[in-house]
């Protein structure tokens, strides 16, 4: 069964091919290769890290992925509580937002 | 014989004149009136021939005409239970369509609104799910101090960095 991102991004593929808005899917390429790319992981968290703890993500983040050039950390209050990260195509999500969506996923 | 008053020439030219008129008769009256009666009792015996032939051919016609009669009779009663029988399966036929297409309505109809019920089902808890989702977020945000959500924070970065382990 898909799940409601994979339904989502195929919805916006075949909107953008029935509007033949090829600008968009010109967009969305760039985005993927752009993301597929970047060597930077990025750590979205909902409150401000200490460095202590930034050097802990660091380290655990580039023994995972030996090839990141470097790690960006930012700030989302959106998180509510808790840690997002993300490298390429990996997504870890340990927010309180994150677990909640999960939660509606299964409810679904 | 004349003592008697017989006279014998008168008797001889009286016999003379009786066979001069039987020859007569018989020659120019007996003859044809015979041969008339002959081709009469010929006509009638023919015409009685005749009306045998035709009486027989009447009987003959009479028995065609009622084996005919009766031929057509049976060929008519096959025709007409044929067709009775054809008709009796042809409204089976219709009626088993016409039931069959109704079952297929009615089985289409409950799908169709299964199908729709479901949907609207799934729209329903998506909706619920979402609101409910909305507002956990919105309590939790509001409700959630800065303690709270270094707690969670940092106990997120634990998991992670245990789970990259």
């Amino acid at each position: 069964m898909p799940s409601r991102g994979t339904e989502l991004a195929d919805q916006l593929i075949t909107y953008a091919i029935n509007q033949k808005d090829y600008k968009l899917l010109g967009y969305i390429q760039e985005r993927i290769s752009t993301i597929l790319n970047d060597t930077t992981a990025t750590v979205k968290t909902a409150v401000l890290l200490s460095n202590s703890d930034q050097q802990e993500l660091t380290t655990s983040i580039k023994n995972r992925f030996p090839e990141a050039s470097g790690v960006r950390f930012e700030m989302d209050a959106g998180l509510i509580g808790g840690i997002e990260v993300m490298y390429k195509d990996y997504r870890y999500d340990g927010s309180v937002k994150g677990t909640l969506s999960q939660l509606k996923g299964s409810i679904l | 014989m004349e003592a008697l008053g017989i006279n014998v020439k008168i008797i001889l030219v009286q016999i003379a004149n009786f066979a001069i008129l039987l020859f007569i008769l018989k020659r120019f009256l007996y003859k044809p009136i015979l041969n008339m009666l002959e081709r009469r009792q010929k006509d009638a015996e023919d015409a009685l021939v005749l009306k045998s032939t035709l009486e027989k051919k009447v009987a003959e016609t009479e028995q065609e005409r009622q084996q005919v009669l009766q031929n057509t009779k049976s060929e008519t009663d096959q025709i007409m239970s044929e067709a009775r029988q054809k008709g009796e399966r042809m409204a089976i036929q219709v009626e088993q369509s016409a039931k069959e297409k109704a079952d297929h309505m009615l089985a289409k109809a409950t799908e169709e609104a299964q199908n729709k019920e479901g949907e609207l089902r799934a729209e329903l808890k998506n909706e619920v799910a979402s609101v409910a989702i909305s507002v956990a977020e919105q309590v939790l945000q509001t409700s959630l101090d800065e303690k709270s959500k270094h707690a969670i924070t940092q106990e997120s970065v634990r998991r992670f960095v245990q789970d990259a382990k």
